[in-house]
């Protein structure tokens, strides 16, 4: 299915059913040097895959390659870095205790690239946790995440809440990151602007399904969203048309090749999509 | 392993400040009451159960999430776990004894408090620690309460028919019971982190 030798990430069919909810059948690949942004509403199934990818669930079928290999195995975890929406430490430690634990924890714990990032951060080595700011607390999940030699990074959510500086801080972090070629990352955001400017490919999981997992540009330059009478879209070529969204006086089309739509249809407008535009219209009814 | 273990005496250094402060005020009301011996008990008790605090932190900042993403063993996580409370516990008798020392409390009767101490110290960790990471702290800290009545109970009420009935426990098997409790606690413990191995190697977070 996938050219192994170049995926840092592979995920194959895996589900997990719960009594309210269930991953079905997701699949997707995350080539090396790579950064993928994984999308969804609230409840689509975004952690759950985070959380089968660290082996923090079980798997009631499916297979998940990390770095090559089937599971994930003490020495992979050496390799990845995890941030979740919020800090795990206890937040009456300081930075300063934080270095000492992973120390302790990671065998290729780099102290010097952690105080490099903590001095880039500007985060205060005394200062307890709890009287951070939600960005200084983020910034400190990244640092202990990328201090450790990591070749994987797994983020959940790691700009909510954060302004547009430090977001965008953030995100030039990622790029320095995998600017090697070798490492990647796995985020799940729901500012998708934020994934428009960074992310390689973009994964979108609804209802514990993956519908698209493709690379940004070509969603980005293949979908776009037609707008028109009720009458004209619904008369539309349905093998170009993903979604239909009624509105009050018109209508609009999520149409999944622009470039033929537009040979088809040069009457009908074929607006650029975002990747809102995109959620909005697949997860809507 | 060690990583693990300095995250949680980190998480508790603060806490730990106040405990000492506790501690303290305790040793000195009673010791001046001329009771050090429940001075030393309740220095026992309260270390014994500091490490109900820990889960309510892991459980709070979300930390044994966290821990599970580590480069470590779910068994490490636990061994972990239980040579920190080993730690209270050994801090907590050390203190006790040296209190006990300094109030020329007699050599036999501090052995006698610190023996019961360790045994206190062993059934309740190796309960209340697999309940903790099965049902979690808030619903653990009530059942460490029946469970710990339940013995003492139990032991309370055997003495006091003994005594109604005018009997009394030959002192030579004395030894013998000591070591028989020392013996099922070991074991019990034994199990107890065989237990809490098994429940946080299913969970799932």
């Amino acid at each position: 299915m996938f050219m192994e030798e170049n995926m840092i990430l592979q995920v194959e069919n895996i589900c997990k059913h719960y009594q309210q909810f269930a991953l079905n059948n997701v699949s997707f690949a995350l080539p090396k040097g790579a950064i993928m942004g994984l999308i969804g509403e609230n409840g689509a199934g975004k952690s759950t895959t985070m959380k089968a990818l660290l082996g923090m669930i079980s798997l009631d079928s499916g297979k998940i390659s990390i770095f090559g290999h089937e599971g994930i195995t003490a020495q992979d975890r050496e390799a990845i870095g995890v941030v979740f929406d919020e800090l795990a430490f206890n937040q009456t430690m300081n930075v300063s205790d934080i270095g000492k634990v992973m120390k302790n924890v990671y065998r290729n714990w780099e102290p010097e690239q952690y105080q490099q990032y903590l001095e880039k951060f500007k985060l205060p080595q005394k200062k307890q946790i709890k009287d951070f700011s939600r960005g200084m607390k983020m910034k400190l999940s990244l640092a202990v995440a990328m201090s450790h030699h990591a070749k994987l990074l797994i983020l959940d959510e790691p700009t909510s809440g954060l302004d547009p500086v430090v977001r965008a801080e953030i995100l030039d972090l990622f790029l320095e990151f995998i600017a090697d070629g070798e490492s990647s990352i796995l985020v799940s955001s729901h500012i998708t602007s934020d994934l428009e400017r960074v992310a390689d490919y973009i994964t979108f999981v609804h209802q514990g399904k993956v519908l698209m997992s493709k690379n940004k540009d070509d969603i980005l330059y293949s979908y776009g969203i037609a707008k028109a009478d009720r009458e004209t879209i619904h008369s539309l070529n349905s093998s170009l048309v993903m979604k239909i969204k009624d509105g009050k006086y018109d209508s609009e089309a999520l149409i999944r090749d622009k470039e033929s739509f537009s040979k088809q249809y040069p009457n009908v407008l074929v607006d650029a999509i975002s990747l809102d535009d995109l959620m909005v219209m697949l997860c809507t009814d | 392993m060690k990583g693990l273990i300095l995250n949680d005496l980190f998480s508790t250094k603060k806490m730990l400040r106040t405990l000492v402060f506790i501690i303290l005020v305790f040793d000195v009301v009673w010791g001046s009451m001329g009771q050090p011996e429940a001075a030393s008990v309740i220095t026992s008790v309260m270390c014994i159960s500091y490490f109900l605090n820990l889960f309510s932190y892991d459980e709070f900042y979300r930390w044994d999430k966290y821990a599970v993403i580590l480069p470590v063993s779910r068994r490490q996580i636990v061994l972990a776990r239980y040579a920190v409370t080993g730690l209270f516990s050994l801090v907590s008798l050390l203190v006790s004894a040296i209190y006990l020392l300094v109030m020329r409390v007699p050599l036999g009767d501090i052995a006698g408090i610190l023996g019961a101490a360790l045994l206190v110290h062993l059934y309740a960790a190796g309960i209340e620690i697999p309940m903790c990471y099965k049902f979690g702290t808030q619903k653990s800290r009530l059942l460490l309460m029946l469970m710990m009545f339940i013995p003492f109970g139990l032991f309370g009420g055997f003495a006091m028919l003994f005594q109604q009935a005018g009997l009394s426990l030959p002192t030579d098997i004395i030894p013998f019971v000591i070591i028989g409790a020392a013996v099922i606690l070991g074991l019990g413990m034994w199990l107890s982190i065989h237990l809490s191995v098994r429940i946080v190697s299913r969970k799932e977070y």
